[in-house]
Parts: C-alpha cells; sequence; structure tokens
C-alpha cells in the first residue's frame, strides 16, 4: 500500500514536473547605444574681439544620453576658429582634433573655450562649425 | 493684415525647420560591426539608422586606422583602399525620414586588424554639428576557422541576433531598447536535461519498488510456503 502511495506520488512529481517544463518562457534582450550628445549654448559664438584680444571664458556643456560615449571634436570653416582652445579640467588646449573624450551616461561634461584673435586679423565675421564626432564608448 | 499672418506662418514653419536640424537625435544599431574576413572573400552586414526628430539628407563617410584601440577618430587616417579594402554602401541617404537600413560591405586583401568608423553627418543650420559613428573593427586572416568560428562564437551569434532584432533595435530612438526573441538553445538543453533526470528518477523508483516486493514475496513464501 504504501509502495503504491510513493508510486502515485512520484507519478504527481514527473507530472508536474512536466506542466513546468512545457511553461518555460526564454526571455532576452538587445541593448543598444544612446548616441545622444547635446552641446549646449547652440550656436557658440565669442561676441565682437579685437585683434590682440582673447575671448572670456564660454562654458560649454556636453550633454548625454542614457549611453557612455566617445567623442572626439574636429573645427571646420574659417582656420581663426580653429585655434579655439578648451580646458576640460587638465588646462587649456586646442579643441580642435582632441579625441577620446569619454563622457559618463547622464553626466554632462563641461568645459571652457576661449578664442584668441591674432594681431593684424581683418575685421570681418568668421563662421565655421565645430563638430562632435559621436560613437558608444569603447 | 493677411500678408502678416503669411509672414508669421513663414517664419513659424522657418523656425520649426531649423529646430529640427539642430542636435538632431540619430540612433545606429549596433553601434559597432565586427567583420572576420578572409582574403578576398567580402562580407556584408547591415546597420539601422534611425532618428525621432530628424528628416533631411544624410552622408555617410568612412574613416580609418591600422592602429589597435584608437578611440579619437581624429586620427583615422587611413581609407579602406589605402588598407587594402574594398567598402561599399549607401553614400548618402537623401530624404531620411524615421529609420532606413544600411547595408555595409567589406572586402579585404591584406592580414591584419583595422579599425574604422562609419560616419553618419547630419545636415545642420547652426555652427554645432553633432554626427554618429559605427566602429568598424576588421580582422582579417587565412584560416577558414575565422568563419567558421563567427558562426560558432557565443560573442558573434549575440551580434547575429543584434542584426536579425535591427529592426526592433532601431525602432525606438530613444537608445536603450528591448526586443523579445526566440528559443534559446541553452534553456532547451536545460529541459532536456530535466526530464532525463526526471525520467532515470522514475526508472530508480520502479527498479527499487518491483525489488521490494519481489524480496517481501520471497521471504513470505520462506517463511509461510505461498
Amino acid at each position: 500500500m504504501k509502495a503504491v502511495l510513493a508510486l502515485v506520488v512520484l507519478g504527481l512529481f514527473v507530472i508536474s514536473g512536466i506542466g513546468v517544463i512545457a511553461v518555460t518562457q526564454d526571455t532576452s534582450v538587445i541593448v543598444t547605444a544612446d548616441l545622444t550628445l547635446k552641446p549646449t549654448p547652440d550656436p557658440l559664438t565669442f561676441g565682437s574681439l579685437t585683434p590682440g584680444s582673447t575671448s572670456s571664458p564660454q562654458e560649454v556643456t556636453l550633454t548625454p544620453g542614457n549611453s557612455s560615449l566617445s567623442v572626439s571634436v574636429n573645427i571646420t570653416g574659417a582656420s581663426l576658429l580653429q585655434s579655439i582652445q578648451a580646458d576640460f579640467g587638465s588646462g587649456y588646449a586646442d579643441l580642435n582634433g582632441k579625441g577620446g573624450i569619454l563622457i559618463t551616461n547622464n553626466v554632462p561634461l563641461l568645459y571652457n573655450a576661449t578664442l584668441a584673435i591674432p594681431p593684424g586679423t581683418k575685421q570681418n565675421t568668421y563662421n565655421g562649425q565645430i563638430v562632435y564626432t559621436v560613437n558608444e564608448a569603447p | 493684415m493677411k500678408k502678416l499672418v503669411i509672414t508669421g506662418i513663414a517664419v513659424f514653419l522657418l523656425v520649426i525647420f531649423i529646430i529640427s536640424l539642430v542636435n538632431a537625435n540619430i540612433g545606429l544599431a549596433p553601434g559597432k560591426l565586427h567583420f572576420d574576413l578572409n582574403p578576398g572573400i567580402q562580407n556584408c552586414q547591415n546597420i539601422v539608422v534611425s532618428s525621432s526628430d530628424y528628416s533631411g539628407t544624410l552622408k555617410v563617410r568612412d574613416i580609418w586606422t591600422d592602429k589597435q584601440k584608437e578611440y579619437n577618430t581624429n586620427h583615422y587616417n587611413k581609407t579602406a583602399a589605402g588598407l587594402g579594402m574594398q567598402i561599399s554602401y549607401t553614400k548618402q541617404i537623401d530624404n531620411f525620414n524615421g529609420q532606413q537600413e544600411v547595408e555595409v560591405c567589406l572586402t579585404a586583401n591584406n592580414l591584419g586588424n583595422y579599425t574604422g568608423d562609419l560616419i553618419f553627418t547630419p545636415g545642420s543650420d547652426t555652427n554645432i554639428v553633432v554626427e554618429v559613428g559605427a566602429w568598424l573593427f576588421v580582422n582579417v586572416s587565412e584560416t577558414p576557422a575565422a568563419t567558421e568560428s563567427q558562426a560558432a562564437s557565443p560573442v558573434n551569434e549575440e551580434q547575429q541576433n543584434e542584426e536579425a532584432n535591427n529592426v526592433n533595435a532601431a525602432a525606438e530612438t530613444a537608445g536603450i531598447t528591448g526586443a523579445a526573441v526566440g528559443t534559446n538553445s541553452n534553456s532547451t538543453n536545460n529541459n532536456t536535461n530535466l526530464i532525463w533526470i526526471v525520467a532515470a528518477i522514475v526508472v530508480i523508483g520502479i527498479v527499487v519498488l518491483v525489488g521490494y516486493k519481489l524480496l517481501k514475496r520471497k521471504a513470505r513464501w520462506q517463511k509461510y510456503g505461498y
């Protein structure tokens, strides 16, 4: 009698076990990079400057989205603007050509930018573009 | 009065147009492509470009370096041809709106490892442009295993899943997206193992039960003779 009871319990266990297996649900997720980067102010202006003077520092904020980013900067347009200096916290250096800037997700990165106008520069309005090339962080 | 209204509407539309060009949010899925190539054999993969707030022209270009772990794209001063590769893709996407799939085909002749960046540049009316890039990691080797390992390795299996789900992944441009996919083979194996374990328990149980019954019957036979 005990043996029969044990067999019945075993059978129920097997049936319930198979039942659990039958409703197994597999799941997975693909996470893609959020390449959002919002530089402000846009446009970045240095105002009116005279030859031989240097602009006051302009604070630029690079706001990423939900992914960490690797950013490279390139300046196109008027050659005068290619000498923009930027301080990311370790002193001023050329902004043009700076690369491998790592920005942590959801943490805005600030830098100060200045522009020096060489003596003898002709009076004119000079325009260029700061190009941020954004990739997902390695 | 009518002229004023028309001018107002025109200015409003112009402002909307300019806003649409400023800080466009463009997503790429996947953000990097791995090409394991044999010399002279072409391999093609897809990237889905998507955006919820930008429509218009997208220019596409590729830049290269032969250095490893170089992530400053300003140092990418080589061309695909210069590294012995032929790359093909749509150089300009006109009337981009929503999302579009771009096929990238690559053939390499020289053995080695190369890193590239496939860059998508939107139009901009301001002096700031944000362009997005997808890393291109290329490994060229003569071993036939290069292609086989691509199919076998878990990493590449993941990539294949990514590619298969590119459309889902790119449909939501906010960035982190999800998509449920089909059967996971590891899980199936686990289920099969479970069935075998349960079956083994049942068989052992039956054997023990039958053995116990036989022993009991034998003992009764010896004691009572029936």
